[in-house]
């Protein structure tokens, strides 16, 4: 580094010397001119300068100098050691005499000038002006280029560098480029500050190179102008405040805000809407922060504050917004031809309002008028007006919008008379004097005399479907337009309106005028009415009915009918019936005429309709049945050939007491079905139909003919009675339905029952899902009783009948009944058991009186055999074979235990007896147990070894006395109760669960327990929650009982040590009962039935 | 009955005296109800306006942005509602004050609706009614003191030369401080004139009388 730069010195160091070598030829010879150079600001004359080496005064120098051009030298006397001359077009020869004061030459030099060592400096530049915009923080920097002096064409390049801050700390350097004209041009630079001007002072100087490109000689950048300064708010006496005042910039920019104070205040800190900024120090006097990427404010700015101290703070609004969005959707048209209505979507809002807001001007390239544009800025869509002029169609707009932030525009060309969009037609008035036709008169605000207009008149009423009728005028200036429209009905309401457009070129139509209504003039009906007639049933009057015209047909308001009767053209009989009867009654007597009715209105009267009395005989009229078809009746019949003028289809609606109203409908003679449909037909009522023929003589009745617009379920089901019953039958009769309850045409009855006691809350058969339900379809109509059989005796029935059409069953009635009772059945069930039993007895009684030697020494021998005893056998059964009973483990059994023996006949005498007194001393429960305790007594045998066993027991002691010990699954327990466990017994007494039911204790009242068993109990450790009655199964000392309680799931349940009780139930404890029940269920088989 | 001489003389101008005296007697009771009406509905009117004031207060801090806390230093024509021996002060005194400053009110409520309408044009309309609301309260009120003033034999000044002085150029955040200064002091000076009224709506011989110390504000 050190290097280059002392290279560096060295080689300008080098070039200095070599120049000196170059223009001076002599230095420091004594008096003699040396440093001679020479350096021009304008290409024509350049300054040349040198040095003279005296130290003493000197007089005048004479200098001379030549040109290659011009030899003969010019030579002139100065003081100076600066001339200026001609720049020479390749060399010169300069020869400077430096003379004394007194006028004597002491020193000649000669020089020699070559163009390429003339050095090219363009003259200082000098700032003209330099005036600071505040509000913009924009400097505006002016100076001269000073360009006459140069050629035209010269490429100048201009240094701009602004300096800024007391310490004129570098803030950009720029170079600005122009071309010299060969005229002194004023040339103006802008430069905006990115720090408001108040803010700080800025400083400007420049300087310029000019490139001439055909000089030779070295060219150099002028030197720097004097500064100009701007001087801040800062430096003022008494200026402060925040800076920019009140100013718009878009978002997302970047902005410095400043605060001056006066000299001795102190920024607290600056605040940018609710947050605090880092502060920049600018001077002793200003401050600033930087909003970085700034965001849209609220519609009052953001509030920039400069807080000084508690009491004192300035401030500045920054507005941040958006530059206006280009408009959109711009469109122009013209209601009037007077002013042309420009609209327009603003696009994305600016964030700007009141004064700032975005401005709209619209401008006319063609005839070059500029309107500017009052817009809501609230509206969404914004609109302008512009003037139409004189013979000019076609406009060529530019919508400028700008607002402080920046501008834009859209543009639009438009042909005006292809974009008219007339105002709605006023004053719509509608006249006429006929019954079928009208004029309409009404009037637009608008010159559209240019154009054609299309207007178009909406015809609606409430009867007729909605016309358009467009008519075309040639348009007017604020004119009324007039139309008139033409086959409109009579006697009608009608609402007219109108809207407009331009007939040639469609643009948009008017909005619609208000409605105008009118009612067009009556005329006479357009036909006679449709009339049919009746006889009555003696055959002396005849009843004519007429239909109502339609509103079309009727032309007015219908006042009366005029019904006349003619025989052979001479009127018999002539009635006028006024409205709004629809029929009328003459008396004929025997005779026939032709009837003809005509209607009448104010405007006249209607064709005659004709009709003749004559009715023509008709057999074997038969009556069919129609169907029902969607909401009307389908009916069809066989042509008929010799009905030449068609047929007549005539019914009656009936509704309440009112009589029936005839109705009719009339087909042409080719017709043979026809779906008759009408407003008053309702589902499930019936209808009769009558089909006439028509002949030219007269109407025949045809056929008659019934049908339902919709089959309803019957509404109720028929009412029935049981006519007699038996053990297995029930005779059921019925009653018909009336045809108006039928509402369908009945199909059959539906007769269910099953056993069933009547009871309110039952459930309809059909639904109980009873499965022993019958049902019995009755399809013949004409039944109207059943006998119902298979029934059992003495059971209750419950019968339902219900009846059904196409359209679904009817409610249900209900009826129970009990048949009778089976006896013989009953004698049976008696005595068959009763003989079987006898007979048994007496094969059983045969039996043993037969065998009865046998039966002696097999049971009772003189000399027993053990071998053949079955009790003994039974024994042994237990000690040899069941390995699984504890009890028998526990006491192996050794055969002096069979001490039975001794004591021989009496051993089954003392086991009555003892069983007996067991019976006898055995505390009967009072809870009902005593089965249970009859149980136990009647089946337990084995005594000895049950003494034996309980003998060998440790806890007999306390049993005392007592001969028979009931060994059951709780006593095989027993021994866990010990007396050296009975501390812990009564801390589990004293201090353990309490019973949620009372135990019954009866089981440990015959044990005999001891007292402090039953102090136990009474205190009542635990108790067993469960009714332990429950669990005595069985005998517990008896064979099967003892198997069953091996077997028993108890064992395996948890046993209390203080109570003796399983704590869980076994889990069969349903099954083990079942012999104690059965047996009882067999007792009382003949008393009880099942509850079935 | 007609009586003669200068008795008749006597006794008419005795009847006229003792009339003049009934009539001046139910002139002031009129009077007196009259003002004690006009007293009570003032109060009623600045009750109202010192609650319209409070809101629009808070709406005009939310929406220009401003920091409620911030103290604003006294602004120039903005009279203040403070004031020394307000007990001393005559009825009239009372008045004359009061529609002074409403007057003064009115002024730079107007400016402050102007330059609302100014700088923010159709944007913020709820503050715009509000403020104009503000305004037509305070004109009333105005009125109503002149009436009262009238009521006292006193006609009310004329109002030339009462507007504020011009408004001074003041950069955009000033005018909305100064905005928040005069809705500051007239929701003051809403308090004052209330309690001003109830003072001269009290029974007193004159309208001149002061009141006691004791009911100062």
């Amino acid at each position: 580094m050190w290097n280059n730069s002392s290279l560096c010195c060295l080689l300008a160091l080098a070039i200095l010397c070599l120049r000196s070598l170059i223009y001076s030829q002599e230095i420091g010879s004594l008096g003699h001119p040396w440093n001679f150079k020479c350096v021009t600001h304008n290409l024509r004359k350049m300054i040349c300068t040198w040095d003279v080496s005296l130290k003493g005064r000197h007089g005048q120098t004479d200098f001379c100098y030549t040109t290659n051009d011009l030899p003969p030298p010019v030579c002139f006397k100065t003081k100076e050691k600066r001339v200026e001359i001609p720049v020479p077009e390749s060399s010169s020869t300069v020869t400077i005499t430096t003379n004394s004061i007194s006028g004597t030459a002491f020193a000649t030099k000669e020089f020699e000038i070559h163009k390429k060592d003339i050095s090219f400096v363009p003259l200082t530049p000098h700032i003209l002006s330099l005036t600071p915009d505040f509000s913009t923080s924009t400097l505006n920097l002016k100076w001269s280029d000073s360009g006459s002096v140069f050629p035209y064409g010269l490429d100048a390049f201009w240094q701009i560098q602004i300096l800024r801050k007391e310490a004129m700390e570098k803030v950009i350097q720029v170079t600005y480029y122009s071309k010299l004209t060969h005229e002194d041009i004023i040339l103006s630079w802008n430069w905006t500050s990115d720090m408001p001007l108040e803010c700080t002072s800025h400083y400007v100087k420049i300087r310029c190179y000019i490139n001439v490109t055909q000089f030779v000689g070295p060219k150099d950048w002028s030197d720097w102008s004097p500064v100009e300064e701007v001087p801040g708010k800062d430096t003022e006496p008494n200026g402060s405040g925040v800076f920019p005042q009140d100013t718009v910039v878009a978002v997302g920019s970047d902005v410095t805000i400043c605060c001056v104070h006066e000299e001795g205040q102190q920024i607290q800190r600056m605040t940018y809407g609710p947050e605090v900024y880092p502060m920049i120090h600018l001077s002793s006097r200003s401050s600033a922060i930087r909003v970085l990427n700034a965001s849209a404010s609220d519609t009052s700015g953001t509030n920039v504050v400069c807080i000084l101290s508690e009491d004192e703070m300035d401030g500045t609004v920054l507005f941040v917004g958006y530059a206006p969005d280009t408009p959109q959707n711009l469109s122009c048209e013209t209601f009037n031809f007077l002013i042309i209505k420009c609209t327009w979507k603003p696009g994305r809002p600016s964030g700007l309002y009141g004064k700032r807001r975005t401005k709209y001007s619209l401008f006319e390239r063609i005839s070059g008028k500029n309107v500017s544009c009052e817009v809501n800025e609230m509206n969404r869509e914004r609109v302008c007006g512009f003037p139409v002029l004189a013979d000019q169609n076609t406009y060529d707009f530019i919508l400028g919008v700008s607002n402080p932030i920046g501008q834009t525009e859209s543009s639009l060309m438009v042909d005006l008379t292809q974009r008219v969009h007339p105002k709605t037609p006023e004053k719509l008035t509608v006249s006429g004097n006929s019954s079928t036709s009208v004029r309409l008169r009404w009037f637009i605000n608008g010159s559209f005399a240019e154009i054609r207009l299309l207007c178009q008149i909406e015809i609606s009423s409430g009867h007729y479907e909605r016309k358009l009728h467009n008519v075309s005028m040639p348009g007017g200036k604020f004119s009324i337009y007039t139309a008139q429209l033409n086959a409109l009905h009579p006697y009608t309401k009608y609402q007219f309106r109108v809207r407009c457009s331009s007939a040639d070129h469609f643009w948009r139509w008017s909005d619609w005028s208000r409605i105008e209504e009118h009612t067009t003039l009556e005329a006479p009906p357009a036909r006679g009415p449709d009339i049919w007639r009746e006889r009555s049933p003696s055959g002396r009057s005849l009843k004519i009915f007429w239909k109502p015209l339609s509103l079309s047909e009727a032309n007015g308001k219908i006042l009366s009918h005029e019904v006349s009767c003619y025989l052979l053209e001479t009127p018999l009989e002539y009635k006028e019936v006024t409205e709004p009867s629809n029929s009328t009654e003459i008396k004929l007597g025997k005779n026939d005429c032709v009837v003809s009715v005509v209607a009448k209105n104010h405007a006249g009267s209607s064709p005659p309709s004709r009709i003749t009395s004559v009715e023509l005989p008709s057999n074997n009229v038969k009556t069919d049945r129609a169907v029902a078809m969607g909401n009307g009746i389908y009916i069809s019949w066989n042509s008929y050939p010799n009905m030449t003028c068609g047929y007549i289809v005539k019914w009656c609606h009936s509704s309440g007491s009112e009589p029936c109203s005839v109705d009719w409908q009339k087909f042409p003679s080719n017709t043979t079905d026809a779906v008759i449909k009408s407003a008053l037909f309702r589902p499930g009522v019936r209808y009769s139909f009558s089909l006439y023929g028509c002949k030219s003589s007269g109407y025949q009745l045809l056929k008659n003919i019934t049908g339902y617009m919709k089959e309803l379920p019957p509404k109720r089901a028929p009412n029935f009675t049981v006519e007699e019953t038996s053990s297995d039958s029930i005779l059921v009769k019925w009653e018909d339905i009336p045809i108006e309850d039928c509402q369908g045409f009945l199909e059959g009855y539906r007769l269910s029952f099953a056993k069933g006691e009547k009871d309110a809350l039952k459930p309809r058969l059909s639904e109980s899902g009873n499965p022993e339900l019958k049902v019995k379809n009755i399809t013949d109509l004409t039944k109207k009783s059943l006998k119902i059989l298979d029934l059992q005796g003495k059971t209750s029935y419950q019968l339902d009948l219900q009846a059904y059409t196409a359209g679904g069953l009817s409610p249900p009635n209900s009826l129970y009944v009990v048949t009778k009772e089976d006896s013989v059945g009953l004698i049976i069930a008696i005595l068959i058991p009763v003989a079987v039993v006898v007979l048994l007895g007496v094969v059983a009684s045969i039996f043993c009186y037969r065998k009865r030697e046998w039966i002696k020494e097999t049971f009772y021998p003189e000399i027993p055999n053990p071998e053949n005893s079955k009790a003994l056998q039974f024994h042994k059964n237990i000690c040899e074979g069941n390995k699984t009973l504890k009890t028998l483990e526990m006491n192996p059994c050794t055969p002096n235990s069979v001490e039975v023996v001794e004591t021989q006949s009496a051993a089954p005498k003392i086991g009555d007896t003892e069983m007996m007194s067991l019976a006898a001393d055995a505390t009967v429960p009072e809870d009902g147990s005593d089965s249970e305790v009859e149980n136990h007594v009647v089946v337990s045998y084995c005594p000895p070894i049950i003494e034996e066993e309980i003998s060998n027991a440790p806890m007999d002691e306390p049993v005392g006395s007592s001969q028979v010990v009931y060994i059951d699954i709780q006593s095989m327990y027993q021994p866990q109760i010990n007396k050296e466990e009975e501390p812990e017994i009564d801390l589990v007494t004293t201090a353990g669960y309490k019973p949620q039911m009372q135990l019954p204790i009866s089981a440990l009242k015959i044990e005999s327990c001891s007292p402090a068993e039953e102090e136990l109990d009474k205190i009542a450790g635990y108790r067993p929650q469960a009714n332990t009655n429950v669990w005595n199964m069985d005998t517990p000392d008896s064979p099967g009982s003892v198997e069953s309680n091996n077997e028993n799931a108890s064992f395996g349940s948890p046993c209390s040590i203080n109570s003796r009780q399983f704590l869980l139930p076994p889990k069969d404890d349903e099954d083990s009962p079942k012999p104690s029940n059965i047996a009882w269920s067999f007792t009382h088989f003949f008393q009880n039935k099942p509850n079935d | 009955m007609v009586l003669p001489g200068p008795g008749r003389r006597c006794a008419l101008s005795l009847v006229h005296a003792r009339a003049a005296q009934a009539m001046a007697a139910a002139d002031s009771t009129s009077a007196t109800l009259r003002r004690r009406d006009l007293c009570s509905r003032g109060i009623r009117l600045a009750g109202k306006m010192r609650s319209d004031v409070i809101d629009l207060l808070d709406t005009y801090v939310e929406r220009q942005g401003l920091d409620a806390s911030a103290s604003v230093a006294a602004v120039e024509g903005v009279p203040t509602a403070a004031v020394e021996r307000w007990d001393e002060q005559t009825g009239t005194q009372r008045l004359l004050e009061n529609l002074a400053a409403y007057r003064a009110f009115r002024a730079l409520l107007a400016q402050m609706l102007e330059e609302q309408r100014e700088q923010l044009g159709e944007a913020d309309t709820a503050l715009d009614r509000a403020l104009a609301a503000v305004l037509l309260q305070v004109s009333a009120f105005a009125y109503h003191l002149e009436e009262l003033l009238r009521l006292e034999s006193r006609g009310p000044p004329s109002e030339e030369g009462a507007g504020p002085p011009p408004a001074p150029h003041l950069g955009l955040f000033e005018r909305k401080l100064r905005g928040l200064g005069v809705l500051r002091e007239l929701a003051q000076w809403a308090v004052r004139s209330a309690r001003d009224l109830r003072q001269l709506a009290k029974p007193s011989p004159g309208s001149s009388s002061a009141p006691s110390p004791a009911e100062s504000p």
